[in-house]
């Protein structure tokens, strides 16, 4: 057996040993003891920082360069001095919004751009792509050094690359989880960290101090050689450029960003590991001089970076060898492990996911097939740095580490200005990430593609096309080592274009509210979005937990969602709109975890209700509608709603029916169909009819992202009867009434097919508008009454509530109205037949003086307007509509008849049919009061021909008589305000205007109408008021 | 995160009469953002031109060159304010 092949099987089983500590980590953490969860575990898993490279190229580099190794830990070190306030925020805005690498971070800030996500990862598989090499071949040389300068004879790049593939996919893809954490592996990765430390200290002291005589004698050898004295000599430039990339590098390198922010498991450890990774860094780097100058000392053969290996081989120490081995192949191993778990992940999220998700089809096994592309992703990732590392000669991959640092440095203006500056933009973020990508390929990669003899040296000595003041290591004659020189110009490119392009651009709503995520995370919290801003979500908690299981699997999203309910303390039954919204968001951001941000965000683009435009036809809508409209339409509601939809309007269908069927039937395309079901997870979209504010939140939703919209609801009237007995009737009733108020503003209609039967107003049209819903449908009227009253009775004992309610003709005890059976005559009004929903606005109102006189006789402090006035106005009454009985006159006592206009005015938008004799002109109590210029008859003698609204001579009481009469013939609900007494005693005497009111009193006393007299007291004598009020009832405002 | 009580520097200082005493807190520098920019701005300044420069005279102490020690020497001191944050910060 050749020691090649003993060291192979040393990996192996070393490879074995991680894989038991993983899997003791793993099920550590299955029963509650993580063994991961601690701040020295968290410090030794940032030490993946130390690769192979560090093992052998930093010695490499020592041996060649000198002290220029160290900026490479340096950098890091630095960047621990503001770990509190970066790497901290960082780890908290990740766990925030559940965000799981680096693609995730940068774009999530962004508005959640696929393009940026896309962007990073491809930028960062360019990255870890030469560095995977640098791994294998540092691997497969030290085996060859242990093997005496033999080779296994077989592919031994492979067969590495190979290995780490398969513990890579056992570590790292195992199983989908939405958080991303992977206790084993982090596990695995500490003790790595130890393993190499060890290694290298016990090598290091070896040399030093078995070898020599101590650091002191190798140091003395290297100063007094005038062939490596040189060494201790610093390059500033190329040191403090180093510096600044590795300090980049920390933060941003997909592996780093990975074990230092994805799997944080406490904000506290970050303390902890902010002097022991320095510590660590200080303690591997510490023989490094030693090694290297032992190596240039001894004139030791073969190449410098094995120096670490090949001085113990050379000097009979195999097994000291082997171990050195086992600790470069294991600095090796974390770094492929993590950084292909990472990057794997990324490319899922952001490049495969956003492309399956447009066409995976229902039925599909997600969880697996998600886990198999991840598998597939780690594989390719340690597959393309496999043949990387056949293509390029060693020598050069010294270069490659720092080219790949360079490039992970083109990340930072992006992600830091994210971090920090509230005016950066996606587009600030693209215009940096694009042309810093640019510039990199053209100042780091080409060069080591010419060092690596793939390309001709001509572009470097005489730039393209012969343009020396565009050479790729030479621009505009700027002399630098490479790597400052295209750190220079990428960061100034880089940097410059993310101010400019983030100070021109504007951002969008969603940029905006993650930008408040991000850089204000530390300011009371996020601020919350208001739920009526929200991305609005359909469905209940169900539909909710099987979209998620298409992603995670059915069994974590239960778990996921069972979780968030009890944290949110409520549950599947007790959960109400807002909560939902709420668990939307969390849930939202477990599917982050699993998907990406991009991916996510299709993901609810799809499940989001969009107002969209169909097809429009070149004809004119052959329904004319207006906006501030709802339409009850018994016959042909999906007839007008697909000639609205055709035309320019955006439609949302809430509809019973089978939403294919409703789809072909009526040719919508593009318009949502949500479908009014109990059912579970039937369809993309659908409500449970008895979620009424989720409903009303969708609907509402919809609107308000709308420009132009009109909602078809089939049915008002399923809605109603689905929820009897199962939601209060004031559950029902607010539904109602927030729908109407929600279809008073611009650019809104509402079509509700309704049965003539079911509605409580004649309909003369096919399409009818209505006003005033919590009267016009069903049993909602009596929904009212029972409102009312319960809220009426609610002060008085049990017994007096049941006679009471008998009283007015309301079955004691049960919340539900259903047919009645009241004797009481206001109640049911000659209607026969099963539906008994006949209570207008004015029995309503009667039943309740009614009541409220017969609880005053029970309870002598009861005061009707105490209880009821705030119930009265949320159901669109007015307190006054309570106090005006129906056949009384009323007199109003105020020196200017404002408080009586007002009244007037605001019982006519309520419903009734007003008519104001008025000394006002017409157009100032419009403009005023609000009152239509049809309902005023103004009090005037200069009458002209032609003029849009009526007046009358005070003196002409024939005439005034007339008109009140005509008015009170056809109006339902009379309301009359006679203003201008003053003026009418005036023009005529008190006397007759005395008698005018007596038999106007008399007229609206038969007619059932309402008259509102005002006087000013102060124009008239005492003794007019008083004859005056014994004909009226003094009204007080 | 301000914390009163422990770690006052001044505390000899009390006896001294007067409004010239101020109570400085180590542990209240410790945990504000200004302090550790000044540090990170000292600790990049420390470790490039022109104190490096100083510190690479070919100077060696034990045989040791005066840069190395001086290198690792500013690292320990950033270990141990880290370590004293830690610390000073613990519950």
């Amino acid at each position: 057996m050749t020691s090649a092949l003993l060291a192979l099987v040393c990996m192996v089983v070393y490879l074995l040993l991680l894989f038991a500590v993983a899997h003791y980590a793993d099920r550590k953490r299955e029963i509650g003891e993580s063994i991961v969860s601690n701040p020295y575990v968290y410090a030794l898993s940032l030490s993946v920082y130390c690769t192979a490279w560090t093992f052998y190229g930093s010695i490499g580099r020592a041996a060649s360069t000198g002290l220029g190794f160290l900026p490479i830990y340096i950098g890091p070190t630095l960047v621990m001095l503001t770990g509190w306030f970066i790497i901290r925020k960082m780890i908290r805005i990740s766990k925030e919004h559940r965000l799981t690498s680096i693609s995730d971070f940068i774009s999530f800030r962004y508005g959640r751009s696929y393009a940026i996500g896309s962007l990073v990862t491809i930028l960062s598989l360019v990255v870890i792509t030469p560095y995977i090499a640098l791994q294998l071949i540092a691997i497969t040389s030290s085996m060859n050094v242990i093997g005496g300068g033999q080779d296994l004879g077989v592919e031994s790049k492979m067969s590495v690359a190979a290995l780490l593939g398969l513990f890579a996919i056992i570590f790292g893809a195992r199983h989908l989880d939405p958080m991303e954490r992977h206790e084993g592996l982090i596990a695995a990765i500490a003790f790595e960290s130890i393993v190499k430390l060890v290694a290298f200290l016990v090598v290091g002291i070896y040399i030093t101090y078995g070898i020599f005589d101590g650091y002191g004698e190798i140091m003395s050898g290297v100063i007094a050689s005038p062939e490596y004295s040189h060494l201790l000599n610093i390059d500033y430039t190329s040191w403090f450029t180093l510096t600044m990339i590795s300090a980049f590098s920390i933060l941003f390198l997909p592996r780093q960003f990975h074990v230092m922010v994805v799997e944080n498991s406490e904000e506290r450890h970050l303390k902890r590991a902010m002097w022991l990774f320095p510590l660590y860094l200080l303690l591997i780097n510490l023989f490094v001089p030693a090694i290297a100058g032992a190596g240039l000392l001894l004139n030791t053969p073969g190449f410098q970076d094995m120096f670490i290996i090949s001085i113990p081989y050379l000097k009979g120490q195999e097994l000291l060898a082997i171990f050195v081995f086992i600790g470069g192949a294991s600095a090796a191993t974390a770094m492929v492990l993590v950084e292909s778990v990472a990057v794997g992940t990324m490319i899922l999220n952001e490049l495969e996911m956003p492309h399956l998700m447009r066409w995976i089809g229902k039925g599909r096994d997600l969880p697996s097939l998600l886990l198999n592309m991840k598998r597939f992703n780690i594989l390719l990732v340690i597959g393309l740095g496999y043949l990387y590392s056949r293509a390029v000669a060693y020598h050069s991959l010294v270069d490659i580490g720092l080219v790949s640092f360079v490039a992970a440095s083109q990340l930072a203006p992006a992600a830091i200005g994210g971090l920090y500056w509230r005016k950066g933009s996606r587009e600030g973020a693209m215009a940096g990430l694009f042309s810093g990508f640019l510039l990199w390929i053209y100042t780091a990669l080409l060069p080591t593609m010419v060092k690596a003899d793939w390309l001709s040296a001509d572009l470097l000595v005489h730039g393209p096309f012969g343009i020396e003041a565009l050479r790729p290591t030479a621009l505009f004659g700027t002399e630098m080592d490479m790597w400052t020189h295209s750190t220079f110009w990428t960061l100034l490119v880089n940097g410059s274009l993310y101010v400019l392009f983030s100070l021109m651009s504007v951002k969008s709503p969603e940029e905006r509210a993650q930008m408040d995520g991000f850089v204000g995370i530390y300011e009371g919290g996020r601020r919350p979005v208001p739920a009526e801003k929200r991305e609005i979500r359909i469905g209940t908690v169900d539909e909710l937990e099987s979209t998620l299981a298409r992603f995670i699997g059915p069994e974590k999203a239960g778990l996921v969602v069972k979780g968030e309910l009890v944290r949110m303390n409520t549950s599947r039954d007790g959960i109400d709109a807002r909560e939902l919204l709420e668990l939307w968001d969390r849930v939202e951001r477990t599917l982050t975890g699993s998907l990406g941000t991009s991916a996510a965000r299709i993901v609810e683009k799809e499940v989001s209700v969009n107002p969209v435009v169909e097809a429009a036809r070149p004809t004119t809508p052959r329904f004319q509608l207006e906006d501030r409209r709802i339409y009850v339409v018994p016959e042909k509601a999906y007839e007008v709603f697909t000639d609205q939809i055709t035309h320019g309007m955006e439609g949302l269908c809430i509809t019973t029916a089978d939403p294919e069927e409703v789809r072909s039937t009526w040719g919508f395309v593009e318009t949502p169909i949500i479908r009014l079901n109990h059912g579970k997870g039937r369809g993309n979209r659908y409500i449970s009819p008895t979620n009424l504010p989720l409903l009303f939140i969708t609907i509402k939703g919809f609107v308000e992202k709308s420009k132009n919209s009109i909602i078809l609801l089939d049915s008002l009237e399923y809605l109603i009867e689905q929820n009897r007995g199962i939601a209060p009737p004031s559950e029902v009733l607010d539904f109602a009434k927030h729908l109407e108020e929600l279809f008073q503003e611009d650019r809104r209609k509402l079509i509700l097919p309704i049965r003539p039967d079911y509605l409580n107003c004649k309909i003369s049209s096919d399409v009818e508008p209505v006003s005033h819903l919590l009267l016009a449908v069903g049993p909602l009227p009596e929904y009212l009454l029972r409102v009312f009253v319960e809220a009426m009775v609610s002060g008085i004992p049990t017994q007096s509530q049941d006679a009471v309610l008998r009283e007015i003709g309301l079955p004691p005890g049960e919340v539900a109205v259903g047919e009645s059976d009241s004797c009481d005559p206001d109640m049911r009004e000659g209607v026969a037949g099963p539906v008994v929903h006949r209570l207008t606005r004015r029995s309503l109102l009667a039943t309740l003086r009614r009541a409220a006189h017969r609880i005053k006789e029970l309870d002598p402090t009861f005061e009707i307007h105490l209880t009821l006035d705030d119930l009265l106005k949320k159901y669109g009454f007015s307190p006054y509509e309570l106090v005006l009985v129906p056949g009384t006159t009323y007199v109003i006592e105020e020196t200017k008849p404002i408080q009586s206009l007002e009244i007037f005015g605001d019982l006519v938008r309520r419903g009734m049919a007003g008519l104001c004799i008025s000394r006002y002109h017409p157009e100032k109590l419009h403009e005023r009061y609000g009152i239509e210029k049809e309902s005023i008859i103004w009090l005037t003698q200069r009458a002209r021909g032609g003029q849009e609204y009526r007046t009358v001579d005070p003196t002409n009481f024939p005439r005034m008589s007339t008109l009140l009469t005509e008015f009170l013939d056809r109006a339902e609900d009379p309301l009359i305000l006679l203003e201008g007494l003053g003026y009418l005693i005036t023009q005529s005497n008190y006397e007759t205007v005395l008698r005018f009111i007596q038999s106007q009193r008399d007229e609206i006393a038969l007619k059932g109408a309402i008259l509102l007299v005002h006087i000013d007291p102060l124009a008239l004598d005492t003794k007019e008021v008083h004859r005056l009020e014994s004909e009226m009832e003094p009204l007080e405002v | 995160m301000r914390k009163a009580g422990r770690g006052y520097l001044g505390e000899g200082l009390h006896s001294i009469p007067g409004a010239l005493i101020m109570a400085l807190s180590f542990e209240d520098l410790l945990t504000q953002g200004e302090f550790w920019a000044l540090a990170l701005v000292l600790a990049v300044a420390l470790l490039n031109w022109p104190f490096l420069q100083m510190a690479s005279g070919g100077l060696s102490i034990g045989g040791f060159p005066f840069i190395l020690v001086y290198l690792v020497a500013v690292w320990v001191m950033i270990i141990i304010v880290l370590f004293m944050f830690d610390r000073s910060t613990q519950e």
